[in-house]
């Protein structure tokens, strides 16, 4: 019996020996052989912020020879966990532009702010997102919806949004143009519900407890074909930005600008790393995002979705988000805020 | 009457809400449970809130055991810090493994501290070495 | 019927292979089936679609079961949902019928696994519809059901019963919320660990598992958790047979279709459905008095109801792209991986891949229980291990599952001591920790859920009397209540008597 032991003992520990030995074997680049952690702002597995950071870090991990796996925590946690992280390529953030506007709007603390942390490579792009009504609402488009509670003075619309996030921006923008357009009577019966998954929106509007819901184009997508029954059945009624051959009428094409210019948005998805993470490690990561970006394997997956790939250096990315911020902030210091918005 | 069912719910105030109503409620029973106690023991003809004669611990408790056990839990998350998953875990199972153990001789010490080493490294290889997960 | 399921040696052993680890991972205290599912995800890459979702739901499956393994030999539930198995599973392998428990709560969760797999089969598009009846005021209504079990649990002891749940929604409700994203209840110091709350496995494990090392460390570590004297010649006294079953046909099905149906109803967690079966076992039985003291009645509602989550929880997701809980939101990944889009058109576009997973869902029930229902004789002589060496076993796995439960934070693993504290103080002063738990596991959807329906019904509370569906669920709660009191009163007289 002791015997046994003392042999499994051994068996054991120079089993431990060996692996850690080669664990530290050459290392390409700083992220070889690590446990990528790689957290992302929102809690759904079916939403673009998930879909578009697995596909990424499938291909990434191959670039790095590292071991990613991404993590639904949610936007709090994730910038939670990016602004307290050890600088050492072991977490890492991918996430859209709610990483800037939820501190604009004020939702999420100033602690995380761009500053805060360090702007890595963009991989790629989503300009689908939308807002989706129920497929028998009275209104084809949120131009018609604006003129439907003009025509109609005793009717609200809810139109649900997520705090500081990319629907937030959307809506107010939209919110201003209407107050511009239609007056502060209608904007006013536009009531703002906040939270919620894109599967919760989804009941909310099914159960009517919200009219109006924002999702990403391509995970609403399967609600509005027509063999949905009508229960279930979603229809879009207005874009951020042009999708390719989707014919839905965009904010642009409505009417709605911001600083004078059509307003167009799209989500751009960049990867997110802790403040004082070496500079080599940037500098890998750009390189393996860019042969990531022009996998035509990567691309070819990305467009399925709507997805684009479209690859932006660390530096190049830090000076465009920080513009694209910056435009910004004067329509959002300028808006009601939702405690206003959601008071009825 | 009808404002008497409303709660008005400000969107930058949602998060106090549901707390402070569980907080009344606790009051409310804590009082409930305060006139309770009281009622039995007069009707037990005790005196109420019998500190004297309540004993926290059970009679001749295990000191050693008992706040030894719960010692060496916070030295396992220090030698976690310190040392990491692989020794830290084998001292602190060997650790209590010996602290339970009746006899506690050279043999029964080293049976001791061959099982935490078994165990350690049983969990170890299946979850940090094939499953991937992080361990401490 | 077309019938086109892939089917060969291969699959059968990917489902056996998910099927076992998920009942390792079901089994360990802190291991859940949806980290298990989340760990093999990346896997199925290399897999087709079918052939994933034998694995995927082999552990789905398997890691459901395996949670009562533990719950009834050392009374640590491996899953929040197994919690309820321990109050009767655990007293039974205490006085010598630890196999027999066992192979009870295999059995029942094998019949649980396949009244929900029959409702999947045939009524998915109706409880689909069903489902989407239910808004936010129904959901905090189910919750408020469910709690009712604290009164049940509380027997004889009302008020002190009431108050722990209470509190465990109170400290539920510590951390950020997530509509405001706002702190409360939080200390200035520790705003950065206590973010989101404590986790519920930890608190879970600690509450059960180190609050009873503690007490049992007090007395000196008894020898063995089963009395000494139970066993003739070592063995058992009693034994499995399939008559232990006679007059349990209504609590199986009742309890089984509780699991179904809390399955169904996405965002409501799976730990809701053990816990209403078991209170409605009580209500229900003829000698409600005995529950809790190791009846086979109590063992059937929960592993009979929380298998039956399985099944439930796949209708929303297949037909309308919601998942039903954690787990299968895991699951739908696998599904969106491989380009396959679940919801309202899924099941008359896909029915090979259909079909698959209800062949995949009855076979990962079959072979959990060919897997368990044998081979467990000899996992129950983990009973028989001394506890001076049982409990640093425990330790050691309860640390590794708490760090492992938000990927390494040591946060959780000071969360399992010092509720484990929490639970030996509690023990010491009366308060019973299993209805602190329950208030604890269902305080944020109880939260989330009430103020969801105010927003909807802007602050008017008359909104929960509004609707025909709540009122039904009303009716129940003000029923079972009045029961619970009834009996509680009854206890009392007991006693004086």
């Amino acid at each position: 019996m002791k015997k046994v032991l003392a042999l499994v003992l051994v068996l054991v520990l120079s089993l431990s020996v060996l692996t850690g030995c080669a664990n530290k074997q050459k290392a390409v680049n700083s992220f070889d052989g690590k446990n990528v952690r790689v957290v992302i702002g929102s809690t759904s597995t079916t939403g673009d912020s998930y879909m578009i950071a697995d596909m990424t870090m499938r291909y990434l991990a191959k670039q790095l020879n590292a071991n990613t796996k991404v993590d639904a925590v949610g936007a709090g946690p994730a910038f939670e966990a990016i602004s307290t992280a050890k600088p050492d390529g072991e977490t890492i953030m991918m996430f859209h532009d709610m990483t800037y506007l939820g501190v604009l709007f004020g939702a999420f603390e100033e602690k995380y702010a761009l500053e805060n942390m360090i702007v890595g490579p963009r991989v790629g792009t989503n300009p689908g997102a939308a807002f989706g009504a129920k497929a028998a609402a009275p209104y084809a488009n949120m131009k018609e919806m604006a003129d439907y509670l003009k025509a109609n003075p005793s009717e609200h619309v809810r139109v649900n949004i997520e705090a500081g996030g990319v629907s937030h921006i959307g809506f107010i923008s939209y919110y201003e143009w209407v107050v511009n357009q239609y007056g502060q009577d209608v904007a006013d019966r536009m009531d703002v519900i906040v939270g919620g998954s894109t599967s919760e929106k989804l009941q909310m509007l099914w159960d009517g407890n919200t009219d109006v819901i924002f999702a990403d184009y391509s995970s609403l997508l399967q609600y509005t074909d027509p063999k949905v029954e009508d229960k279930l059945r979603v229809k879009f009624v207005a874009l951020l930005d042009e999708i390719d051959g989707v014919d839905v009428p965009t904010f642009a094409e409505l009417g709605v600008t911001l600083n004078g210019e059509p307003f167009s948005f799209s989500k751009d998805f960049i990867i997110y790393l802790p403040k004082d993470t070496p500079a080599e490690y940037i500098a890998e990561l750009d390189k393996a995002a860019e042969a990531v970006a022009k996998d035509p394997a990567f691309i070819e997956e990305m467009a399925k979705q709507k997805y684009k790939a479209a690859f932006m250096p660390a530096a190049e990315a830090k000076a465009y988000i920080t513009e694209k911020r910056d435009s910004l902030e004067a329509l959002i210091k300028a808006a009601p805020s939702l405690d206003e918005l959601t008071v009825k | 009457m009808s404002d008497l069912f409303k709660i008005n719910i400000t969107y930058s105030q949602s998060h106090l809400i549901m707390p402070r109503i569980i907080l009344g409620v606790l009051m409310i029973l804590a009082v409930v449970i305060f006139i309770q106690e009281y009622l039995k023991a007069r009707k037990a003809k005790k005196p109420f809130m019998n500190i004297k004669q309540w004993r926290f611990f059970a009679k001749d408790y295990d000191k050693v055991k008992l706040f030894g056990s719960i010692g060496l839990l916070f030295a396992y998350i220090v030698l976690l810090n310190l040392i990491g998953f692989i020794a830290g875990s084998i001292i602190i199972a060997s650790l209590f493994n010996i602290l339970y153990a009746e006899k506690k001789d050279k043999k029964s010490i080293a049976i001791c501290i061959g099982i935490s080493i078994i165990e350690t490294m049983v969990l170890w290889f299946i979850f940090g070495y094939i499953f991937e997960i992080t361990l401490p | 019927m077309n019938f086109m399921i892939e089917f060969g040696v291969i699959q059968l052993l990917v489902a056996l292979l998910g099927v076992v680890i998920g009942i390792i991972f079901g089994a360990l205290p802190g291991m859940t089936a949806t980290m298990a599912i989340a760990i093999f995800l990346p896997l199925t890459y290399a897999y087709d679609l079918s052939t994933s979702l034998y694995l995927l739901l082999g552990l789905y499956v398997g890691g459901i079961s395996g949670g009562l393994i533990p719950a009834i030999l050392i009374n640590i539930p491996g899953t929040p949902s197994s919690i309820t198995t321990g109050f009767d599973g655990h007293p039974m392998a205490k006085r010598g019928e630890a196999v027999r428990a066992l192979r009870i709560g295999i059995t029942a969760s094998l019949i649980g696994g396949l009244i929900s797999l029959t409702v999947l089969a045939f009524f998915t598009p109706v409880l689909a519809k069903l489902a989407i009846q239910f808004s936010a005021v129904e959901k905090f209504l189910i919750i408020l059901f469910a709690m009712t079990v604290i009164a049940a649990l509380s027997r004889g002891n009302m008020t002190k019963g009431i108050f722990a749940g209470f509190l465990g929604v109170f400290i539920s409700l510590m951390g950020v919320f997530p509509d405001n994203q706002k702190l409360r209840l939080i200390p200035s110091l520790l705003t950065t660990e206590l973010r989101d709350g404590f986790q519920l496995l930890p608190v879970l494990i600690g509450l059960f598992a180190f609050s009873q090392m503690f007490s049992e460390a007090e007395l000196g570590m008894r020898q063995m958790l089963m009395k000494d004297n139970v066993l003739l010649d070592g063995k058992e006294t009693r034994k499995f047979s399939f008559k232990d079953f006679k007059g349990q046909i209504i609590n199986l099905f009742r309890s089984g279709l509780i699991g179904t149906f809390i399955g169904v109803l996405p965002g409501v967690g799976g730990s809701a459905a053990s816990l209403m079966s078991y209170s409605q076992c009580k209500a229900w039985s003829k000698h409600p008095e005995k529950l809790g003291t190791g009846e086979v009645e109590g063992l059937v509602a929960s592993e009979t109801a929380n298998n039956g989550l399985t099944g439930g929880a796949l209708v929303p997701l297949l037909s309308l792209g919601i998942p039903g809980d954690s787990t299968t939101a895991v699951l739908i990944g696998a599904f969106m991986l491989q380009g396959v889009q679940v919801g309202p058109l899924f099941i008359t576009q896909n029915p090979d891949i259909w079909n698959t997973v209800l062949f995949g869902l009855l076979l990962s029930n079959i072979l959990m229980f060919a897997v368990m229902f044998w081979p467990i004789k000899f996992l129950a002589n983990i009973i028989k291990i001394p506890m001076s060496k049982l409990y640093p076993a425990v330790v050691l796995m309860s640390v590794v599952g708490a760090f492992s439960t938000r990927n390494g934070n040591m946060t959780d693993v000071v969360t399992l001591i010092v509720f484990g504290i929490v639970g030996y103080l509690f023990s010491k002063i009366g308060l019973p920790a299993t209805t602190f738990l329950i208030g604890f596991i269902l305080g944020r959807d109880l939260e989330k859920y009430f103020i969801d329906s105010l927003k909807g019904s802007g602050g008017d509370l008359s909104v929960f009397f509004s609707r025909p569906i709540g009122l039904g669920i009303w009716a129940l709660i003000v029923g079972f209540l009045i029961y619970a009191f009834l009996d509680n009163r009854r206890a009392h007289r007991e006693k004086l008597a």
